[in-house]
């Protein structure tokens, strides 16, 4: 097995602590009420927002507040080996904390009796596609113009041969000893996402948070800066 | 039962965890009654119920013989399953698996596979060509909360007095009993439920669906293995690392009642 | 470019200034609720949000369409989750048609009652993004009165971003161009001259 990490460089050349290369572009859909693009290492993920709309079916209607609907999907292309088209287990269970992971941050009672519509596609998947997926879905809903208490970032960290490092790549995911990815509010620092598996002491557990966390607050910067940007094309025209 | 019934019981809950009480009177870090029943099923060579307070459940073991995942040849597999039926709930409907069921199923097996506590190696019969199929397969009987927990609790129990099938002569003989399943660690799973700024253990019915957030840790007794926060509430990174050194010691209490 | 905040943006201190639209107090701040332009008045701290979808409010003037008949009323939409019961004495409505309407009641679900001021005809239903029909409309009507002005078409504006443009067709064709560029421009400065430009020339 080659080694993952050596002399503290990872094999793109990155530091235990750098994360890839993150861009992100809010407003790109003509339909979609906000939106986002993100690209994030080799990752391209393209986020929807629809609403708050007439909530359908109607009996799933809560009248103290909008109710969120979170669709992760990965195209056949995203991935090596084509992916068939739907919704898998997978999908569906990354659909699931994505969404619990918006609704606390969300104000989501200005609108009883409605629904909000998340669709984030991944169009080209190189690990980390929930945490991509879920900083768009954020910039998206904040494009559309939903209150929301404060912003949601997500970045994962893990563990590669005896070192914590930050946003494993691909080949690092699939050798790695163990994979964290969290959300956070970042004003407070709030997990409103975490899930792990692999092998982990407590140490290196609260460690991998640790710095999960910074990489969170600099993708709440790309977040601000793409939102910051949105019109700024403008001037000087 | 509605949602804006629910929404009335809530408020109920939250108040009382606001002064660290619990409807059913236990202390925030306590089970309900557990009861576990290895072999519950005759037929299968694998089995058992288990029930944490009302919730019910039975964990039934399936097998089969089949080719091996291409990127691990000389590894059996293991598929998870569960069936949130209606028999369960008023609110379970017969038809594709919703998503808490998906997301049950697939934390239940994280708990399994990443503690490597199945070795899948010795599961395997001809390297490339033929590895054992493990079924786990769960059946809720009863929701009353928690689902988590008891279906971990159900699934180690069916293991670890389960039992492969006899294979001779390419064949697969349901009916005896061949090698004992290769469980080396037994995963337990510990979920602890956030109520309004109160943390506790096992949330019965009503807890779990008044809580605001909930996270549960999958150990062996070598360590953690998996770790998921659900629900739409947060928590600090203080709140995680506290209540992973607790459920060390909660998983040691479960692991000590499975007969 | 006028100051634009993000949602959890921290704005001023509680103490020191008035929390107003779209703005919350978290720990003696007050905090952004969306992405909008910041502004300030009379020591409250406003945002004015860059997008969103209409939310009913009373007084508010909307342009909706008629869906179905009631007794001595009807129900309109007006591009919104909710829809509208618009109740009179003497009108009779058929589905489709376009209505002039002033919201005189919003409960706590959001259920709409509205009056109507008047039937619409012979013009052209256009929508724009509700949040940047104050803008559109500019300081006591100025920006939507210069481009009545220089198209001399008849615009009702509805706050439910909606408007109905009545024409030349030329003409019609140039009130959305100017519309379309406040929509995609809104925060910067210098607007108001972008758009007495547009209207100046005569394509």
């Amino acid at each position: 097995m080659t080694e993952l990490i050596k002399n503290g460089k990872r094999q793109d050349d990155r530091k235990p602590e750098e994360m890839r290369d993150l861009s992100i572009e809010a407003g790109v859909l003509k339909r979609a009420d906000g939106s986002a693009y993100l690209e994030w290492g080799s990752n391209k993920v393209i986020a929807g927002v629809f609403g708050p709309q007439k909530c359908i079916p109607q009996h799933i209607s809560n009248p103290y507040k909008a109710i969120l609907k979170f669709r992760y999907n990965m195209a056949p292309f995203s991935v090596d080996d084509r992916k068939r088209p739907g919704p898998d287990r997978r999908s569906t269970e990354i659909s699931k904390v994505s969404k619990e992971a918006l609704e606390s941050a969300l104000i989501l009672r200005h609108f009883p009796n409605t629904m909000i519509e998340i669709f984030v596609e991944v169009l080209q998947a190189a690990a980390g596609t929930r945490c991509a997926s879920l900083t768009a879905a954020s910039v998206a809903l904040a494009d559309a113009g939903v209150p929301m208490k404060d912003m949601v970032a997500a970045c994962a960290a893990g563990k590669i041969g005896d070192e914590v490092v930050l946003d494993l790549a691909k080949e690092e995911d699939n050798a790695g000893k163990a994979d964290v990815p969290i959300a956070i509010k970042p004003k407070s620092g709030d997990i409103v996402l975490l899930q792990m598996d692999g092998d982990l002491t407590p140490e290196e557990f609260d460690e991998t948070l640790s710095l999960a966390k910074e990489g969170c607050m600099k993708v709440s910067e790309e977040q601000q800066k793409a939102l910051q940007e949105k019109y700024e094309m403008e001037e000087g025209e | 039962m509605g949602n804006l019934s629910w929404n009335v019981k809530s408020k109920y809950i939250h108040q009382l965890a606001e002064k660290g009480e619990r409807q059913d009177k236990r202390d925030m870090y306590k089970y309900r009654e557990i009861d576990i029943e290895p072999n519950y099923i005759d037929n299968a060579l694998g089995s058992a119920r288990v029930k944490i307070g009302e919730t019910d459940i039975v964990a039934g073991l399936s097998f089969d013989v089949g080719d091996p995942y291409s990127d691990s040849p000389d590894k059996g597999v293991i598929i998870t399953n569960n069936e949130l039926g209606p028999i369960a709930s008023p609110e379970f409907e017969s038809g594709p698996p919703r998503e808490d069921s998906i997301e049950l199923s697939r934390v239940v097996d994280r708990g399994i596979r990443e503690s490597g506590a199945l070795d899948l190696k010795e599961l395997c019969i001809e390297e490339r060509e033929k590895v054992w199929l493990i079924f786990l397969d769960i059946h809720i009987l009863d929701y009353n909360g928690n689902l988590f927990d008891a279906s971990e609790l159900a699934l180690t129990t069916a293991l670890k007095h389960g039992h492969l099938p006899k294979y001779e002569d390419e064949k697969i003989h349901h009916k005896e009993e061949g090698e004992k399943i290769p469980l080396k660690k037994l995963p337990i799973e510990n979920t602890f439920a956030k109520i309004g700024d109160k943390i506790m253990l096992d949330p019965c019915l009503e807890e779990e669906k008044s809580l605001d957030a909930r996270i549960t840790f999958s150990t062996t007794e070598d360590g953690l293995c998996a770790v998921q926060k659900g629900g739409s509430g947060s928590f600090t990174q203080e709140e995680v690392m506290k209540h992973l050194e607790k459920s060390f010691d909660h998983a040691e209490e479960l692991r000590k009642q499975i007969p | 470019m006028r100051k634009i905040v993000i949602p959890g943006e921290k704005l001023a201190s509680a103490e020191e200034k008035n929390n107003g639209d779209h703005t919350f107090v978290e720990e003696g701040k007050i905090v952004s609720e969306v992405f909008g332009v910041l502004t300030e008045s009379n020591n409250y701290m406003n945002v004015n949000p860059l997008g969103g979808r209409y939310i009913p409010r009373e007084d508010d003037k909307i342009i909706g369409v008629v869906t179905s008949k009631k007794y001595k009323g009807c129900i309109i939409e007006f591009n919104s989750a909710y829809t509208a019961y618009v109740s009179t004495e003497d009108s009779d409505y058929s589905v489709g048609e376009v209505i002039l309407a002033k919201i005189e009641d919003v409960n706590e679900v959001n259920e709409v009652r509205a009056s109507d001021i008047m039937k619409l005809y012979d013009g052209k239903l256009v929508e724009m993004t509700p949040s940047f029909v104050p803008r559109l409309i500019g300081r006591k009507g100025s920006m939507i009165s210069m481009i009545k002005d220089e198209t001399g078409c008849t615009i009702f504006v509805g706050r439910n971003g909606r408007l109905w443009i009545k024409g030349d067709k030329e003409q019609v064709r140039r009130v959305e161009k100017a519309v379309k560029k406040i929509e995609e421009e809104a925060p910067t400065s210098g607007l108001t001259k972008r758009i007495e430009e547009l209207l100046e020339e005569k394509t």
